[in-house]
């Protein structure tokens, strides 16, 4: 319930200021236009590319929008409220992730038609809607460690290059597993059954760590 | 309501090799409005950090005898968020707190929000930022509510009302405790001055 009001809460300020979020999609078709520039003769199998541009595009940009996690509290100095109350930090912990993930599925949704386009690509729907949907598991992951780490790098200095250098190594295995999770050649999608099962298991892994820990750290 | 006494004994702070003070012991009684004074720098809102558990004290400890009060702090920002209107802001933190709605409508009455609570924080003035942020932390049922400057911003004719909003949550067994640098309009209030050698009564 707690998790819900926030999350409601979070809404609210996302549709208050969405400058934010138009930016963050700026970012992405830029660099995906730029590789499209620099890179259209190379690629061989061109639908092979969906899932690595989109993973470079949600890369950059998901960094740009977890570094975020936390602005609208540090802004307000209302971090200091949740710590006093700390039954309200999982939850708080669980909405933020949540509207991360939500976000984050909009811009690969939208990152995801301009590669399709822009590469003029031919893919049935039913594997636009599986490339989606394995995003999605990236997502979580991705969404969970940058919440989780936003908040602890947030008073740090150098937390613009700090947040992506925690970030990297833990989010290796979820860029290898979402990439690797399925391959796309011609218009079909060939399933990889191993990187799937280890994508959800990674994912599960980060939500529960970072989920048991997100209030002592956050006090620490 | 339930009784409880907040003990300060032998407390020591300091920021890496910096000492804001050190073996300072106080006693505060529940159902008492209380001012601390002191000069700039001595350590009153590492004090009222250290009071609210916002920071860990070097040596020394803090504690509630028999009860542990409901804790609320005002830290002189808004503790708000800027881009929301105080309504939004209010209504969240009262939701958050599962407040009745006619609540709510009387902390805007007692705050004196109506002409501006529909406009967002960012745009309002410090004064009027103040207010919100101290409507907001009086919607929590907080038993103890520690105040860092709360008067700085208040205009005279809302600092006087404020104050008696102060006194009468008193009557209700509720514990203040304010810092602050002018005692106007504070008469017949406990005061106590923060210095190097520790807390005495003003």
């Amino acid at each position: 319930m707690l998790t819900l009001k926030i999350f409601k809460n979070e809404l609210n300020l996302f549709l208050k200021n969405t400058s934010a979020f138009l930016s963050l999609c700026f970012v992405g078709f830029l660099l995906i236009f730029i590789v499209n520039l620099c890179l259209r003769n190379v690629f061989g199998n061109k639908e092979g590319t969906l899932f690595p541009l989109t993973w470079l595009a949600l890369f950059f940009g998901g960094l740009m929008r977890v570094q975020r996690s936390f602005e609208p509290e540090s802004e307000g100095d209302i971090l200091n409220y949740f710590k006093m109350r700390p039954q309200m930090l999982r939850p708080l912990f669980m909405a933020k992730n949540l509207m991360n993930v939500l976000c984050l599925l909009v811009y690969a949704l939208f990152i995801e038609i301009f590669i399709v386009v822009l590469f003029n690509l031919s893919l049935s729907f039913y594997s636009y809607l599986w490339v989606f949907l394995l995003s999605f598991g990236g997502i979580v992951g991705f969404s969970t460690l940058g919440t989780f780490f936003s908040v602890l790098t947030r008073e740090h200095t150098q937390r613009d290059l700090l947040l992506p250098l925690i970030l990297y190594p833990l989010l290796s295995p979820i860029l290898i597993a979402s990439v690797q999770s399925a391959e796309l050649v011609g218009g079909d999608i060939i399933f990889n059954g191993m990187w799937i099962r280890f994508l959800i298991l990674i994912d599960l892994i980060y939500l529960v760590v970072c989920y048991g820990l997100f209030g002592s750290q956050l006090l620490e | 309501m339930n009784a409880w006494k907040l003990k300060i004994l032998s407390l020591s702070f300091q920021y890496d090799s910096h000492h804001i003070f050190s073996n300072l012991s106080w006693e505060i009684l529940n159902g008492s409005l209380l001012v601390l004074k002191g000069s700039n720098g001595i350590g009153k809102s590492t004090l009222l950090k250290l009071i609210a558990g916002l920071l860990k004290p070097s040596d020394g400890f803090v504690s509630f005898d028999s009860y542990q009060p409901k804790l609320a702090y005002y830290s002189g920002l808004p503790g708000l968020y800027l881009d929301l209107t105080a309504l939004d802001n209010l209504n969240y933190f009262s939701s958050l707190e599962n407040k009745a709605p006619e609540y709510l409508k009387q902390i805007i009455t007692d705050f004196n929000l109506g002409a501006f609570f529909e406009r967002p924080i960012r745009h309002l003035s410090q004064g009027e930022k103040a207010r919100c942020a101290l409507a907001s932390l009086f919607l929590s049922d907080a038993d103890f509510f520690i105040l860092d400057e709360p008067l700085n911003t208040l205009d005279v004719s809302f600092r006087k009302k404020f104050i008696g909003y102060l006194q009468e949550q008193v009557s209700q067994q509720k514990t203040i405790l304010m810092t602050t640098h002018s005692l106007e309009g504070l008469d017949g209030i406990s005061c106590f001055q923060l210095t190097n050698s520790g807390i005495t009564k003003c």
